[in-house]
């Protein structure tokens, strides 16, 4: 700050500091247990003791610690650890991809409804309505039941229930921010709509979005959990979270680390996620 | 001061869609201003100024539809029709009052500035350079660095500092102001209004400054358009206007100005409420706050005539049908 002219610093209020660049705690920790995660899912092969599909039925149902598997073994003798490890693989991705493609379909159908005019509006919001008419749960299980086991319908099903979200959310952001003088200035300026949407307008509409993301991607893990523990998910013997959970059930009375250790291990990711939203949340109030 | 047209306003109506009942905030409004002149729009809240200076700047809000007729005058050309909203970013550029709000918090200065000439072909080295130098010339501090800066890092003045460079950017010759200063303090106001000034006088622009301060426009502007209930009621040379008002809402507004003159006094304020614009009365909108107010007031509407009265000057234009009233007891007292 050399240089200062005319008093001017010296009459004005200073100027806010820029933004802290230190990480809020909540922000540290669940990145942490999510970066930790990630690392597990890449790395899945080299950190597992064991591959999570070899069949042991000689050791199976040992307690955690016997026979040198930590968390113990299932019913066909297949390593827990192995198998958690290794549904990292399916649960993240899969989970992170149903909540990012809702938040782009949405976000892009809820630009178009606040800022392409009273037509698109009127039709978007409607379609809205009709999915929101019915319970998410009833409406998922509907719409898989109808696309087929697997991967894929999961997604298809999550997105055409979950946009409605992002798309309401944008909307309302966009309409705010539509009227803020920036907006004008750009218009004034002679940029395009386009450009004046997506540099402009956009930008400043998505903060309440991308927080929600992170909530979605544990709402995901939990729907798709959900529906393998339905048999509608995943297909067996493919580790995922929710059908382990399922399938360790029927053992509950002499093996509850089947249940146990793949409910917490959903519980932990939930965690990480909701604290980093969280932290999101109070960086962008500052 | 060439006295060549730069824009022509005539017969501008601008009416809102508000649901079944459409309003017309503003009335019949005609202004003409000249290169390298700074005329000042003056109102209370309401009256229709912002809407006038967002109609010719092609700005209008939603259901905002505009009748009337614009020409720009630009290049030295005679003054030509145009479409406002073709015509945004050339020739016209327009600063805004809210500087928490006016600059889009996602955009570093620099790029803020340099992205009006960057839609326009201009090269991202040339573009930043650019942007750099004409944060300079508005008087922001070590400009380089802070062309890397946030908005927010930013205080009040240097925000609106940098919103003028962005809106010289675009290189016009007719800069609209929609109350620039007033969310200011008082001193950052000043030093906002000799930026503006001192840019007028160097680019040789043509300044429309809208604002509700007379105090502002004092110090601006060559001339004053007065505003009242969405019709300019009084027009003429700013001194002129400031010592010899012609219409009764304008010496209204001038006592209830603080003065140093007159310190000792209380200020005066105007009594009664604007009217409604869905519902405006017939004859001269002002006459139920009107001290001089007489019967025809209510059944006949003024029109915005020269003052043929001895103390008016020349050029000097009122919407009063008592024009004669306003101030006369003061001049005799004088006497």
């Amino acid at each position: 700050m050399s240089a200062v002219p005319a008093g001017e610093f010296l009459i004005e209020e200073p100027a806010r500091p820029a933004a802290s660049s230190k990480l809020s705690w909540k922000l540290a920790v669940g990145g942490s247990i999510v970066a930790a995660f990630i690392v597990l899912a890449i790395f899945a092969p080299e950190i597992a003791p064991s591959r999570p599909l070899a069949i042991n039925p000689l050791d199976s149902l040992l307690a955690p610690g016997a026979g040198g598997h930590l968390l113990g073994t299932d019913d066909l003798g297949r390593d827990e650890l192995s198998r958690l490890i290794y549904a990292t693989r399916i649960d993240l991705p899969i989970a992170a991809a149903a909540a990012f493609l809702s938040a782009v379909l949405g976000t892009l159908l809820g630009a178009l409804a606040g800022f392409a005019g009273r037509w698109a509006d009127m039709v978007i919001l409607r379609i809205a309505d009709l999915v929101q008419a019915f319970p998410i749960y009833i409406l998922l299980i509907a719409l898989v039941f109808a696309l087929g086991r697997g991967a894929q319908s999961f997604l298809v099903a999550y997105i055409v229930v979950d946009w409605v979200v992002y798309a309401r959310l944008v909307r309302g952001e966009i309409l705010r921010v539509r009227g803020l003088d920036y907006v004008s200035a750009a218009r004034a300026a002679g940029l395009r709509s386009g450009r004046v949407l997506f540099v402009h307008v956009l930008p400043n509409s998505i903060g309440q979005s991308v927080i929600y993301v992170m909530s979605d991607i544990v709402f995901a893990i939990l729907a798709l959990a959900a529906f393998s523990f339905l048999g509608v998910g995943i297909s067996p013997p493919a580790a995922e979270w929710g059908a382990m959970t399922a399938e360790g059930q029927q053992f509950l009375g002499v093996a509850w680390w089947l249940t146990v250790c793949p409910g917490a291990v959903i519980a932990l990711v939930a965690l990480g996620l909701s604290l980093i939203g969280d932290g999101l949340q109070d960086r962008m109030r500052r | 001061m060439s006295g060549r047209p730069v824009l022509v306003v005539e017969d501008l109506s601008v009416s809102l869609a508000r649901g079944s009942h459409p309003v017309t905030p503003v009335q019949h409004v005609s202004l003409t201003v000249d290169e390298g002149e700074a005329i000042g729009l003056v109102g209370e809240s309401g009256c229709g100024k912002s809407l006038t200076l967002r109609a010719i700047a092609g700005l209008l809000p939603r259901g905002g539809t505009m009748t009337g007729r614009l020409r720009l005058g630009l290049d030295g050309g005679e003054p030509e029709a145009y479409e406002p909203a073709k015509r945004r970013g050339r020739g016209i550029a327009m600063i805004f009052q809210e500087p928490m709000t006016a600059l889009n918090p996602t955009m570093r200065a620099g790029d803020l500035i340099a992205e009006p000439m960057r839609v326009r072909g201009i090269g991202r080295v040339a573009a930043r350079r650019r942007a750099v130098e004409l944060m300079a010339q508005v008087g922001i501090p070590d400009a380089a660095r802070r062309a890397r800066a946030w908005p927010h890092e930013f205080s009040g003045g240097l925000r609106q500092r940098v919103m003028i460079a962005a809106a010289l950017a675009t290189e016009p010759r007719l800069l609209l102001c929609d109350e620039p200063t007033t969310a200011l303090d008082a001193i950052v106001q000043d030093q906002i209004l000799e930026l503006i000034a001192e840019q007028k006088r160097e680019r040789n622009l043509s300044v429309v400054f809208v604002t509700h301060d007379l105090a502002v426009v004092a110090q601006i502007s060559e001339r004053i358009a007065v505003m009242y209930a969405g019709q300019i009621v009084e027009t003429g040379a700013t001194a002129e206007i400031l010592s010899t008002p012609g219409h009764p809402y304008t010496e209204a507004l001038l006592r209830s100005a603080p003065s140093f003159e007159q310190r000792a006094g209380r200020l005066s304020g105007i009594p009664g409420h604007p009217p409604d614009p869905h519902a405006f009365p017939a004859g001269c909108r002002f006459a139920d706050r009107c001290e001089y107010a007489q019967p025809d007031c209510r059944t006949r509407d003024p029109k915005l005539t020269p003052l043929a009265h001895g103390r008016f000057g020349e050029g000097h234009r009122s919407a009063c049908l008592h024009a004669e009233l306003v101030g006369a007891a003061e001049t005799e007292a004088h006497a």
